[in-house]
């Protein structure tokens, strides 16, 4: 027989968080709280089913050993104790900030990678928005000016040379720079704010059969890449193998469209539009990028949204 | 319906959004744009990675016809108005409390262009506190930026007040740039003048980034000017560095002239850089620095080397030698140094610029080697070096508009007629 306990990890977690001394009744309500507010989404999937995707993730979360969710469960007790009335009001930051830890998880080192260019696609539009102490690019801006924004960085990413250079080095700093945990009236901080510093890969072998860009962002499933955007396809080799993990439940709470892989399998990225399966997925830290290693393997803009049908062929 | 998860979902994918958006009443709309920038789905697909709440109403936004857009202004104003309510009942540390919000309300509020909440906005700032956060003071005026338009495109000023208080911004290291680009949208052409004013802030606290981030700043902007408007832009920027420039700091005016130019070499025709060069022609001019802003020439020239042409070269010699004029010893004889046993046309011209600045030789050498019909050739022993060839645009009588600063005797000292068209050409051969 064995030994009785947790069976998934949510439920360990419950019980570290317990065993932290959290208040009696703390998790039901971190629960009640996650159902009743926009955490608990209405999964909205175009063609596919909907559900309760978000804890539905985290307990098919099957790779994670239990004994990590202990190491979760202190930080976790900590922000409980708070109390219902000093939570975010969105509690879609809880689930960010359970993203930061990732890093006392040890994701999984990938294998079979070793040499391997990684690739990553990111919307402009991000890098305005995070690039903030880079006005104008950074400013908030009028729909047409943005626009003309966009083409001014198009026109300098072509022109090559010293500009364009030091423009893409202030492009791949700030790859991983997602939205940021800490901000003013929040009452705590991310725990480990470094790994926001995620960037999800894939191979540039594995996408090399993409011809365009909107068939690119089918195949990694980036649903958020919509029609008009003008996205930036980066490639780039990793220094150490070792910098380059495999993704797991939590780093995928941001958003609806990931889905883990069953135990064993490895992880890859889902056309919601077609259910194919595609390349596989990887992160790593932004700091793991070699000085100088980034190109831009391909830009342009989007012709259409994920879930539109795409142009018959030969027409 | 809940308030949090928003009407059901009459659509079945994102293109069919903005048609589900144009069906819903005022009040439907204003509740859904509130609710889904404090992060909530409101009836939309939920956010995914990589991706804020408010993204997906800056799509449906870009794909609304006109009526849909003036319907979502609307109820983005009314989603203003009632956060400014709320501060001035609860006070301003409210925003504070909720600065996602705020975030996200202003975002798309430049975004849309939505002047009406003007109003709000500024009521917002005004009633700010030195308590209240930085971050929450510049996400205000990042939006108040973004809206700010010229004051002839409504019939009330209703910008003027702020753009003052943009402009006593303009020393503010951190809003010096926000502040900047709130005055260019007002007005270029007196944003042009407050350029020394701005990277004399940026200097102040990064000296060796400050040409850089200023190009930055200015590059975009320029961009979206009409041709004259540009032209405007770098004479009353360059006017105004040239009076800052009498106050006697050198590193203002190397600063915007870096900046130019790094504006102007990210902008190719916006602006010829022939017109770009003769701006610096004429400060090189009055410069007493003159080697260091032949450097700046060069670097100019050699930006655009493909498609560098002869009258590019005659430029670039005019702007070498109104810099040589600088240079050149009130004793030095180019005549005697002169001997080239390589002239092979009629009508070649001499060109003396000094290589005294040896450091300016191999830029001017990669600039010129590739005219075919410039020749260069390098005296054995001689302290200048001489540039043999027929830059068409060079000829005493009509060709370089450079000449008309330089008085006619030092004409004679930097530009030479060919041996033989000197009569000097035939001595030569007959080894006179």
């Amino acid at each position: 027989m064995p030994p009785p306990g947790p069976k998934n990890f949510m439920q360990a977690l419950q019980e570290g968080v317990t065993d932290h001394g959290a208040p009696a009744g703390a998790w039901d309500r971190f629960i009640d709280a996650l159902k009743s507010s926009g955490a608990e989404p209405t999964l909205w999937v175009g063609k596919m089913r909907e559900g309760n995707f978000v804890l539905e993730a985290w307990k098919r979360e099957l790779r994670v050993p239990n004994a990590r969710a202990h190491q979760i469960a202190a930080a976790l007790a900590g922000l409980l104790a708070l109390g219902p009335g000093e939570w975010p009001a969105n509690l879609v930051d809880v689930l960010q900030w359970c993203k930061g830890f990732e890093k006392e998880w040890d994701a999984p080192v990938a294998r079979g990678v070793e040499g391997a260019t990684f690739v990553t696609i990111q919307r402009l539009r991000r890098f305005r928005e995070v690039m903030g102490e880079l006005p104008p690019y950074g400013s908030f801006s009028p729909m047409d000016e943005a626009y003309q924004q966009e083409e001014a960085i198009h026109k300098e990413l072509n022109a090559g040379g010293a500009w364009a250079d030091s423009l893409l080095v202030e492009l791949s700093r700030a790859l991983a720079e997602g939205r940021a945990p800490s901000k003013p009236g929040k009452a705590l901080d991310a725990p480990y704010p470094a790994r926001w510093n995620t960037v999800w890969v894939t191979t540039k072998d594995e996408v090399a059969s993409y011809i365009s860009l909107d068939e690119l962002r089918d195949a990694l499933g980036l649903t958020h890449c919509r029609e008009n955007d003008y996205v930036l396809v980066f490639s780039y080799a990793l220094g150490s193998t070792g910098n380059t993990r495999v993704p797991m439940a939590i780093e995928g709470l941001g958003g609806w469209a990931w889905w883990p892989a069953s135990p064993g399998d490895e992880q890859r990225s889902i056309n919601y539009r077609t259910g194919e399966i595609g390349p596989r997925e990887f992160v790593h830290s932004a700091d793991a990028i070699p000085a100088g290693a980034v190109r831009i393997q391909t830009k342009g803009r989007l012709l259409r949204n994920w879930d539109d049908s795409p142009p018959l062929s030969g027409v | 319906m809940s308030p949090e998860t928003g009407p059901s979902q009459p659509y079945t994918r994102t293109s069919e959004i903005p048609i589900w958006l144009a069906r819903l009443s005022d009040q439907q709309l204003g509740d859904l744009v509130e609710k889904r920038l404090q992060g909530f789905p409101a009836g939309l697909p939920l956010p995914s990675r990589d991706e804020e709440p408010k993204d997906v109403l800056e799509y449906a936004f870009r794909k609304a016809d006109e009526r849909l857009r003036a319907k979502f202004r609307r109820a983005l104003r009314g989603v203003v108005d009632r956060l400014a309510a709320e501060v001035l009942s609860r006070g301003p540390a409210f925003l504070d409390d909720h600065y996602d919000f705020l975030e996200a309300a202003c975002s798309l509020v430049a975004y849309t262009n939505c002047g009406e909440a003007w109003d709000s906005l500024s009521l917002l700032y005004n009633r700010l506190g030195d308590d209240n956060a930085k971050a929450v003071r510049t996400v205000i005026l990042r939006c108040l930026s973004g809206l700010v338009r010229p004051p002839e495109s409504q019939a009330l000023d209703v910008f003027g007040p702020m753009v003052e208080k943009f402009e006593s911004l303009l020393t503010d290291f951190d809003l010096s740039g926000l502040a900047f680009q709130a005055v260019f949208r007002y007005d270029c052409r007196r944003a042009a003048r407050l350029v020394p004013r701005f990277a004399g802030a940026l200097l102040s606290q990064s000296p060796e980034d400050a040409p850089h981030a200023l190009a930055r700043i200015l590059s975009p902007m320029v961009t979206m000017l009409p041709e004259a408007d540009q032209e405007g832009l770098v004479t009353d920027a360059w006017d105004a560095t040239l009076k800052a420039s009498v106050r006697g700091s050198t590193e203002l005016v190397d600063c915007v002239l870096q900046g130019l130019r790094e504006t102007w070499g990210i902008a190719p025709g916006a602006r010829s850089h022939i017109d770009f060069l003769s701006q610096l022609r004429l400060f090189t001019g009055l410069s007493v620095e003159a080697g260091r802003h032949i450097k700046f020439i060069d670097e100019t020239a050699g930006w655009k080397h493909a498609n560098f042409g002869s009258s590019m070269i005659g430029e670039y010699l005019s702007c070498m030698q109104i810099g040589a004029v600088d240079m050149l010893s009130p004793t030095a004889d180019p005549v005697k140094k002169y001997e080239s046993p390589g002239l092979e046309t009629d009508d070649d011209w001499v060109v003396v610029v000094p290589d005294t600045p040896a450091r300016y030789k191999d830029s001017v050498d990669r600039i010129l080697k590739p005219e075919p019909r410039v020749h260069v050739y390098q005296p054995p022993k001689s302290g200048w070096t001489t540039y043999v060839g027929e830059p068409r645009r060079m000829s005493k009588t009509g060709g370089a508009s450079a000449f008309s600063r330089v008085a006619p005797e030092q004409e004679d000292h930097l530009m030479y007629r060919s041996p033989k068209a000197c009569g000097r050409r035939a001595a030569l051969r007959k080894g006179e």
